[in-house]
C-alpha cells in the first residue's frame, strides 16, 4: 500500500480487491500509470492556481482555461481550489487506474 | 469532471460573474473606476493575463468597441462566454440533457491532444499578458 497517498481512503479496499483478481500481465501497465501526487498539486495550486496551472496538471483542461481567463474565477475559484484540489487529484488518479483495471 | 459537479461549478461562477459585472455597472456611475479582486496583482503589482477584462466589458457596454479591444481583447470573449454559458447551462438543466457536457469533453480532448491548436492559444494568452504588463493595467 505504498500508493495509498494517491487515493481516497474508501477507494483503497476496492483497488486491493481488483488488483488481487487481476492478471499478472496487466501489473506492468498499472505500475506505469501516470499518477499525480496530491501534495505536489496542492503546492502548485497555492503558487500557480491563479492561472489554472493546478487544473491543467491533473487534466481538467477546460476548467483550467476558465480559471486562466477569469483572473482565477475572480480570485474566489483560486481559493476554493486550494481546498478542493487534493480530493480532485485522488479522484483523477482513481479514474486513471480504473482505465487499466478492466 | 462529472457532469453535475461541472454544471454546479460553472453555474455558480457564471452567476458570480454576472453579479460582479452588474455591481460594477451600478458602481461605476458613482466612482468611475473598478476595484481589483486579482490576487496576483494584489501581491506582485503586475497585471495578470485577464486584468482589465471588466473594464473592457464596461467600455463595450458603452459602445466603445475600439477602446475595449485596446484595454483587453479578452473582455469581449468573456462577455460572450458569460452569455452563452448561462443560457446553455440553464437550457441543459431544464431539459435534463448533457449537450454542453459532451461539447466540453470534446473541446477538452482537442486542447489536450492537438498541439497545433493549443500551442498558438498559449502563445496568444502569453502575448496578451505581456501586452497587459507593457500597458500597465
Amino acid at each position: 500500500m505504498t500508493y495509498s497517498k494517491y487515493f481516497e481512503g474508501h477507494h483503497l479496499m476496492a483497488i486491493r480487491d481488483q488488483l488481487l483478481k487481476l492478471d499478472d500481465s496487466k501489473m506492468i501497465q498499472i505500475q506505469s500509470v501516470n499518477m499525480k501526487d496530491p501534495t505536489m498539486v496542492l503546492i502548485v495550486s497555492i503558487i500557480g492556481g491563479h492561472f489554472g496551472i493546478d487544473r491543467f496538471i491533473i487534466g481538467d483542461t477546460g476548467v483550467g482555461v476558465a480559471k486562466l481567463l477569469t483572473c482565477g474565477g475572480l480570485g474566489i475559484w483560486t481559493i476554493v481550489d486550494w481546498f478542493m484540489i487534493m480530493g480532485r487529484t485522488r479522484q483523477v488518479n482513481m479514474e486513471r487506474i480504473q482505465m487499466y483495471m478492466h | 469532471m462529472p457532469r453535475n459537479r461541472l454544471y454546479t461549478y460553472l453555474l455558480f461562477f457564471t452567476l458570480s460573474g454576472w453579479l460582479w459585472l452588474g455591481w460594477n455597472v451600478a458602481d461605476q456611475s458613482v466612482h468611475g473606476e473598478t476595484p481589483t479582486v486579482c490576487l496576483f496583482k494584489a501581491i506582485t503589482g503586475l497585471p495578470c493575463p485577464s486584468c482589465g477584462a471588466t473594464r473592457a466589458i464596461l467600455l463595450l457596454l458603452h459602445g466603445n468597441f475600439r477602446d475595449s479591444m485596446m484595454m483587453n481583447p479578452l473582455g469581449i470573449i468573456l462577455l460572450l462566454g458569460l452569455i452563452i454559458l448561462l443560457l446553455w447551462l440553464i437550457a441543459d438543466m431544464l431539459r435534463r440533457s448533457d449537450s454542453f457536457y459532451r461539447s466540453y469533453r470534446k473541446t477538452e480532448n482537442m486542447l489536450a491532444h492537438n498541439y497545433r491548436l493549443s500551442v498558438p492559444l498559449v502563445f496568444l494568452v502569453l502575448s496578451n499578458w505581456i501586452w497587459n504588463i507593457v500597458k500597465g493595467l
